[in-house]
């Protein structure tokens, strides 16, 4: 009995610490957006703030910011969406039909992804420059399809090898086409699957920060994650925290909010991506 | 049901052939994209690294290997490669362990299991900029939680400038990196184990296996095939992720903490150096394809 007083003890105590490790600094982040400037220079610092006030939001919601919020917004939406289209009938191609260079290219898909995005970039860049695409969405969902698209075929494919087959071997019977056996009985079907993959997708992309970085100079089409670098300022020893904190609450509400929705479906999803593969 | 397999897949020749068209259509989107943004600026990275292109106004003068040996040549290329395999190292192990432990935790029994295990993935979700500056403030010497946390218990006299020295600078990036990646290798154990076999456990109990001989004998084998899959992945991305040291430490203080990500951006992006950028570039993608082709051939990793 005792041994499993101790044992329940040591259990919780270690949730705790896991809450407490996880959980401080987004706590902090958040309580720092809410602190008046007064409160930011307290020694030792106060984990809540004791007047919780608006203003850093106020100091941050300027016209830019709002516009880089929708361009983030833009970005992350086109990207997810072309992904998704784009992926749909090769992830069925790798999942159901048998033909030679099938593995071939499905492995160079995946080694693709595994690839440092700064090997890639420097050619990208050129791209981009040659097309005159510098400062534009278009530079930054197209330099996003190379991370985003092997990881959503891969999940994608998963997904459809977990429907059985045997109901478009009857469809095919009947008469169907290919693309309307998959139209008719596999999309319907992979509901959870594009919802789960695009929740991915989404949240990769609006994290997405290098091609930002060195695609955009202008500051209206810079996007949240870059923007965010202009309240640090130029010297190290002015940052205005509150402002920082309360930039990047705004910054993380949005997936966690969408995480929190799907995140079953989710977690699901990249099992089976990974069993699969 | 394997005579209609036969019949709608191979057997007929009419047949195959409209799949083959199928499959080929269906999958040109992929193509393109393999040639367009992989391929294309693969050999182009590779052709750059030869070249001294600094300029888009002047021709890429070829330069052979020039850059390479400039690279082997400065002090940085050592600190660079030591940096990113350093760090790649101990956030990887530390994922792994990490991520196996909090999932056999959470795989118990206790109450608010469910919203623990929501709340855990929230680092995961949140951009790698802002996880980079929450980390930054927490260890900022004056306004930190770690400073001010460190003093109260007396267990520092005066504030640790933390990111000013390149040995605690690499600490706190270890820290963030460990804070952003490891939730994603909970969950990921976490669904693994609920597919362990309860009887097997039972089985193990009743024959009076403890804890550890359960894990060695049942759960490890079990979910090892997750594990090469993870820890592969687990490595691709903390070798190339570029946000946590530009926002932390900027690769600083004199570019004691630059890795790869950070210092070909730097040579390419601000000193204008593509030429230079690409070679380090490539050494980059060999020490990672070498390391990821050997860790499928030796862990028998099925792709």
């Amino acid at each position: 009995m005792i041994n499993f007083k101790l044992r329940t003890t040591l259990l919780y105590l270690a949730v705790a610490i896991l809450v407490i490790w996880i959980l401080l600094p987004i706590v902090w982040m958040v309580s720092t957006a809410f602190k008046p400037p007064k409160e930011q220079f307290t020694a030792p610092p106060l984990l809540f703030p004791l007047n919780p006030t608006l203003s850093n939001f106020e100091t941050i919601a300027t016209p830019w910011f709002i516009r880089i919020f929708v361009n983030s917004l833009i970005v992350s939406t086109s990207t997810t969406a072309i992904v998704i289209g784009m992926s749909l009938l090769p992830s069925y191609s790798f999942a159901r039909f048998r033909f030679r260079l099938r593995r071939h290219i499905f492995y160079t898909l995946i080694f693709s992804q595994m690839f440092p995005l700064a090997a890639l970039i420097i050619p990208i860049y050129m791209i981009v420059f040659t097309f005159n695409l510098l400062d534009t969405y278009y530079a930054l969902v197209i330099a996003n399809l190379t991370f985003t698209v092997p990881t959503s075929v891969w999940l994608m494919r998963s997904f459809i090898l977990g429907i059985p087959v045997e109901l478009e071997e009857a469809a095919l019977i009947d008469g169907c086409s290919k693309i309307s056996a998959f139209a008719r009985i596999v999309l319907p079907l992979l509901g959870p699957g594009i919802a789960s993959t695009t929740t991915y997708i989404f949240i990769l992309t609006w994290q997405e920060f290098l091609f930002a970085l060195t695609f955009i100079s202008l500051d209206e089409m810079k996007t949240l994650t870059v923007g965010i670098l202009r309240f640090i300022g130029q010297y190290a020893y002015a940052i205005d925290w509150g402002a920082v904190m309360a930039a990047s609450t705004v910054a993380s509400v949005p997936v966690f909010v969408l995480f929190m929705l799907l995140q079953r479906q989710l977690i699901a999803g990249l099992l089976k991506g990974a069993l699969k593969t | 049901m394997k005579e209609i397999t036969e019949a709608s897949y191979s057997v007929s020749r009419k047949k195959l052939d409209i799949d083959v068209i199928a499959a080929v259509l269906f999958l040109s989107p992929i193509i393109i994209f393999l040639l367009a943004l992989f391929f294309y600026p693969l050999f182009q990275t590779l052709w750059l690294s030869f070249t001294s292109f600094s300029s888009f106004r002047e021709p890429q003068a070829f330069v052979g290997f020039e850059n390479y040996l400039n690279a082997f040549r400065e002090p940085i290329f050592q600190t660079v490669v030591t940096n990113t395999a350093v760090l790649t190292f101990f956030v990887v192990f530390v994922d792994f362990v990490l991520g196996l432990g909090v999932a056999l935790l959470l795989n118990q029994k206790f109450k608010g299991r469910s919203i623990v295990r929501a709340l855990v993935i929230l680092p995961w979700a949140m951009p790698g900029v802002v996880a980079g500056y929450l980390w930054r403030f927490i260890f900022n010497p004056e306004l930190g939680l770690v400073n001010a946390f460190l003093m109260s218990v007396r267990a520092i006299d005066g504030y640790i400038a933390w990111l000013d020295h390149p040995s605690t600078a690499l600490i706190v990036l270890i820290i963030s990196y460990v804070w952003k990646g490891s939730p994603f290798f909970i969950i990921i154990y976490l669904a693994a184990l609920q597919t362990v076999s309860e009887e097997q456990l039972d089985a193990a109990l009743i024959d009076g296996a403890g804890f550890w001989q359960k894990l060695r004998y049942i759960i490890l084998p079990h979910i090892s095939p997750i594990i090469n899959v993870t820890v592969l992945l687990a490595t691709f991305w903390t070798f190339n992720y570029f946000e946590l040291v530009w926002v932390i430490t900027g690769g600083g203080p004199y570019d004691s903490t630059q890795i790869f990500p950070t210092y070909i951006y730097q040579s390419a992006f601000l000193w204008r150096t593509f030429g230079r950028a690409s070679a380090y570039a490539v050494f980059d993608f060999i020490m990672l394809a070498t390391f990821g082709l050997l860790f499928v051939w030796l862990r028998k990793v099925k792709l």
